[in-house]
């Protein structure tokens, strides 16, 4: 009998089920969803448009579909959808703007498709100010994976106001054949170890970083609670992994004759509302859910009569050319 | 400050109406006969219908007019006594009560100051008794799962041993060791608690209306006091059972003067770690538990003792020599060695002075240690060596990871019974806290033949070592106005020094007690209680990970308001009814920012947590059986506890994830002779909150083009199934001649209901021809079903 209840025991322990809970949240009405970054500084500013339903994501349809982008209440431009990309199911439909905008002007978004119709408001933000942008040298760890290079740089806070930032580290990558002609361009964002990080946390990776030397994350915002009114001198990192990993496509690769990289250091000034997005923003789209250990985000929306995160930046940018490698 | 000069002006009334008639004091222990064990809260009643109870010492104090007087001592499960005495001067009497046979044949008629019939609300004392009998998860009596069934008591996930009080936080409860603050107080990431039911004399919970004795903590209090050891001979008590064994032994070293009490407990693992590694197993885990304690009665007067606890877990994985080599043709030879191991542990000493200065004033005087800490260790080291050249690589890593909290402290109660009407305790207390919020040290090296590539040593610590210093002082009165009204006026003031800055909080209390007669009594209470710690943990489960850490310039200290009324029935021999009501304010509660995970690095803590403010409200209803063959009680609560925060859900009000609306909970216990007796609890609580996506939608990214993501609309936005279980367990008695054995037969969740131990979503791709779709899969893993376990316990 001892015997028996022992040989059930140890069977009972070491069994564990996983049940499928029913689990029906609210029935939702599809909603339109109005995403744009708009950069002052750039030469396009894009507009994307979707449809997000409970269990699925969709376009609307592009005839039916209209998108105003007007300025201090003007609308500027008919604006037009952009080509669409090759391969796999549309996410969006990407409008352009080409409009030029600068700090203070009033951007109005709306886009109507049937029975939705969803709008945003935002103003053009001042721009930040950054100087004296540096690296130092890199630091071998171990491994080129985890060999970083470091950066310094001076954010000077605006007076007599709370600020709120964002900085951004975005990679430049062209592509050249022997004739100096640009092959392929490439702008991407990369992720840093930020020592003034205001978001611990954001990543999903704190956890490997327990016994590891440096967590590499985006979206890095802060405010000026302890630089008020006065400049502070902001240090970060990136792998030099992700400064040089560069994969190039097949059909390049017999022409490439030289690579050119910059890098630029974007400093954004934002408000708070835009803050607590990008704040957000890496835990919202991480993936990740693991309600036993980990909050969900809830990530703002700023879109009337739908869904959708609109905002308007100046960065003030500082460029480096990294050195070249082949 | 004017609530503070009201309080004052009330407790200072006290001592001005003393009382006119020549009156003398009876004062003196009340004590086991067999063991000479103190006995706290044994009533003591008068012919004159005055009474008192002992203290937590045993220590008790009654002033009465002169002349003869019949005097009635008792305590559950002892027989009661009567003693006649001719008061003319202050008097000692030290009662020795005989233990009754059984609980059941307890004798309950004294006037009687504890639990419901006490000032103080939401004060439920548990019976160590009661405690060994709740079947629990794998037989292992613990004292923790039985205050989680407890009415306002919610536990976290399911078979853990947290505990989350009326609408607060699992760091919002003080665990008290003798008076001693303990930081963890669980093993094997929750499922078994550290106290060990054997070396327990006494466990009280307050969530009510707190003493001005107790503060540090907004929630609740567990007051757990252990057995000071037999005085007059030896006994002890082994056991064993599917996980762990226990040893306890208790006895005297100088009879009737000095006694030991010593208990142990270990996981089997411990005890069988030679022969685990012997079968080539590279990983163990274990806990142990040791609580030691010597008392000396120096006389009547004067009692010292010193106690000391120390627990254990460790979990380490060793992969020494392993070799790979992929054969005598492969070019390449590789040796690797790692070991690994987590361990935390809590280390508690105290010295204990108890002094009677006279019949009217006791007091007792601590100096405490206590430890928590926690270290993660890597060592690794590999070599690969190139057979056809013979050049060779070297990698070492050496990684370590501590964290933890240390108290030092003094205190000093002070009990004063200047008169029948009043009962003062006041005293004060110092603890030195030093925080080791996060240590990290990594070294790496890397060598290429003999020549180092890599050697770097990063010692990261988060922050430097934190040092708090809190001082406090509080003062209270039992006030007996009248026969029927009691009032508990009390203060407690709270000094919290750190990072520079300091705080100081008075902490008002006050309770009021009507007793109607016939056993109808109700009460009403306000208490504010201060935290000056938190515990950083973002999970359901205990974690090493955990970290204490102390409030900063900008992270205040958090406060609550708790406001109760209750009503009680006590009329009906060995039953007792309650019915509470309370609202809770609660100010300056962290809450992880969203998307935050604690796992790892403690740097910057305050910058991962977001203050606000809670609220919680809600209904208890308790009734008890105390006498009879069966015993037992039903807890039932309605709740409700939800949280506001400047940063989190976009400012809205969101209800605590451990917000749940129904607790249900139905112990019983029905001895059918003295060899056999059976345990059944059965609880139920709806289901907590989570956060969970409930469509799908496009994240708006800088410079580039949008991202799919979950889209989530509010935080804990999902109310997880409820859950429900029913232990039984079955002991065998056989009464032998100074010995008595006892076999235990539980099973754990018998009619085995799927409770989730943890939940986690899946999505599912679900595309169509012009959607991308994704479908939200909610799945909950149980862990725990039907479990049935025994264990051996024998008493000598």
């Amino acid at each position: 009998m001892k015997k028996n209840i022992f040989l059930l025991s140890v069977l009972a322990v070491s069994f564990s089920c996983i049940n499928k809970i029913d689990f029906a949240p609210e029935q939702i009405a599809p909603a339109l969803v109005m995403n744009s970054f708009i950069d002052s500084k750039a030469e396009e500013h894009r507009v994307f448009i979707s449809i997000s339903k409970q269990n699925s994501i969709s376009i609307p349809d592009k005839d039916g579909l209209q998108v105003k982008f007007m300025v201090n209440g003007k609308e500027v431009e008919d604006i037009k959808q952009a080509p669409a990309k090759e391969g796999g199911k549309p996410l969006y439909i990407e409008y352009l703007a080409r409009s030029s905008v600068k700090p203070g002007d009033k951007i109005y978004l709306e886009a109507k498709s049937g029975a939705f119709h969803a709008f945003s408001e935002a103003e053009v933000l001042q721009p930040a100010s950054i100087a004296n942008v540096d690296t130092s040298r890199s630091v071998r760890t171990s491994g080129k994976e985890r060999s970083v290079m470091r950066f310094t740089a001076d954010v000077i806070d605006r007076k007599n106001e709370k600020n709120w930032y964002f900085i951004d580290l975005v990679r430049e990558t062209i592509l050249l054949n022997d004739k100096e002609e640009v092959l392929f361009t490439e702008t991407r964002s990369l992720p840093m170890n930020f020592k003034e990080d205001y978001i611990l946390g954001t990543g999903t990776d704190d956890a490997d970083e327990l016994l590891s030397l440096f967590s590499f994350r985006k979206y890095h915002v802060f405010n000026d609670n302890e630089f008020k009114d006065r400049s502070h001198k902001l240090k970060f990192m990136t792998s030099l992994n992700s400064l040089y990993s560069i994969a190039i496509a097949e059909k390049y690769k017999e022409n490439v004759k030289e690579k050119r990289i910059f890098l630029h250091i974007k400093l954004y000034s934002i408000n708070e509302e835009t803050f607590k997005y990008l704040k957000n923003l890496g835990a919202a789209t991480s993936g990740v859910f693991l309600p036993s250990f980990l909050e969900s985000a809830v990530l703002g929306q700023n879109v009337k009569g739908g869904l959708g995160f609109v905002t308007a930046m100046t960065p003030d940018v500082q460029t480096l050319s990294l050195p070249l490698k082949k | 400050m004017k609530k503070i000069l009201i309080a004052s002006i009330i407790l200072l009334s006290g001592f001005l109406l003393s009382a006119q008639t020549k009156k003398f004091t009876v004062s003196g222990f009340v004590n086991d006969n067999e063991s000479k064990e103190p006995l706290i809260g044994a009533g003591i009643l008068a012919s004159s219908s005055k009474g008192s109870v002992t203290n937590s010492y045993g220590f008790y104090s009654i002033t009465l007019e002169a002349g003869k007087h019949e005097l009635l001592c008792s305590y559950i499960g002892y027989e009661t006594i009567k003693i006649n005495v001719d008061l003319r001067k202050d008097t000692t009497i030290i009662f020795s009560l005989k233990p009754g046979s059984s609980l059941s044949e307890a004798v309950v008629t004294a006037h009687k100051k504890a639990g419901i019939h006490s000032t103080y609300m939401g004060s439920i004392e548990i019976p160590v008794e009661q405690i060994q009998n709740v079947p629990v998860l794998f037989g292992e009596a613990d004292i923790m799962k039985a205050i989680q069934m407890m009415p306002g008591v919610q536990t976290g996930m399911e078979g853990t041993s947290g505990i989350y009080v009326r609408g607060g936080g699992p760091d919002e409860n003080l665990m008290l060791l003798d008076g001693v603050p303990v930081y963890n107080v669980d093993h094997m990431l929750g499922l078994f608690s550290v106290f060990s039911p054997e070396a327990v004399k006494k466990v009280t919970l307050y969530k009510g209306s707190f003493p001005a004795r107790y503060s540090g903590r907004i929630s609740s209090i567990v007051d757990v006091r252990t057995n000071d050891g037999n005085m007059k001979r030896h006994q002890g008590v082994v056991g064993t059972g599917l996980l762990s064994s226990k040893f306890h032994m208790e006895g005297p070293i100088i009879k009737e003067k000095t006694a030991y009490s010593f208990s142990a407990r270990g996981l089997h693992t411990l005890l069988f770690a030679p022969l685990i590694k012997k079968a080539g197993s590279p990983a163990n885990y274990f806990f142990y538990d040791i609580n030691a304690k010597i008392t000396h009665r120096f006389n009547a007067k004067d009692k010292i003792s010193a106690s000391v606890y120390h627990g254990l877990d460790l979990l380490k994985m060793n992969l020494n020599n392993a070799r790979f080599d992929t054969g005598e043709e492969s070019p390449i030879a590789l040796t690797s060695t790692e070991n690994s191991w987590i361990k935390w542990g809590n280390t508690v000493g105290a010295l204990r002075w108890n002094h009677v200065f006279n019949g009217k004033l006791f007091a007792n005087t601590t100096l405490a240690y206590n430890r928590y800490k926690m270290n993660i260790g890597l060592e690794s080291k590999s070599n690969i060596k190139n057979k056809e050249d013979n050049t060779y690589n070297e990698n070492r890593l050496k990684a370590s990871y501590d964290s933890g909290i240390r108290d030092i402290s003094g205190r000093m109660d002070f009990d004063y019974k200047p008169s029948e009407k009043h009962l003062l305790r006041f005293g004060g207390e110092y603890i030195f806290h030093t925080f080791i919020p996060e240590t990290r040290t990594v070294r790496e090296f890397e060598s290429s033949n003999g020549k180092t590539l890599t050697d770097t040593l990063v010692n990261n610590s988060g922050d430097e070592r934190l040092y708090g210093h809190e001082v406090s002082l509080y003062a209270e009165d039992d006030w007996l106005i009248g026969s029927r009204l009691t009032l508990n006026p009390g203060v407690h003031f709270a000094l919290f020094h750190t990072y520079g800055k300091t705080y100081f909080s008075p902490e008002p209390r006050f309770s009021i007690k009507y007793d109607f007669g016939k056993g109808f009594s109700a009460k009403a209470a306000y208490s504010r209680m201060g935290q000056y710690v938190h515990l950083l943990s973002s999970s359901q489960i205990t974690l090493p990970t955990d970290l204490w850490v102390p409030i900063t310039k900008n992270i205040r200290p958090v406060f609550s308001n708790q406001y109760s009324i209750g009503a009680y029935y006590s009329g009906l021999s060995g039953w007792e009814f309650s019915l509470e009501a309370y609202y809770k304010q609660m100010k300056n509660i962290l809450e992880y920012k969203e998307g935050v995970i604690f796992l790892g690095s403690s740097a910057k803590w305050y910058d991962k947590v977001e203050m606000g403010r809670g609220r919680a409200l809600g209904l208890e209803v308790f009734i008890q059986k105390t006498k009879g063959s069966t015993t037992g009680w039903l807890g039932y609560t309605i709740a409700r506890s939800d949280r506001l925060f400047e940063g989190i859900n976009n400012g809205k009000s969101f209800p605590y994830k451990y917000d749940r609306r129904h607790s249900i909970s139905l112990f019983m216990n029905h001895k059918f002779s003295s060899k056999f007796d059976i345990g059944g609890a059965w609880t139920f609580s709806t289901g907590g909150t989570m956060t969970v996506p409930t469509r799908h939608s496009m994240a708006s990214i800088p410079g580039e083009a949008p991202e799919r993501y979950d889209y989530v609309s509010s935080r804990n936005n999902y109310r997880m199934p409820p859950s429900h279980r029913l232990n039984i367990g079955f002991n065998f008695r056989k009464q032998k001649k100074r010995r008595e054995r006892i076999w235990n037969i539980s099973f754990y969740n018998v009619y085995n209901a799927m409770n989730p131990n943890f939940i986690f979503l899946e999505t599912k791709y679900q595309p169509s021809d012009e959607e991308v779709g994704h479908t939200f899969v909610l799945k909950k893993v149980t862990i725990l079903p039907i479990l049935p376990s025994f264990s051996y316990t024998l008493k000598f």
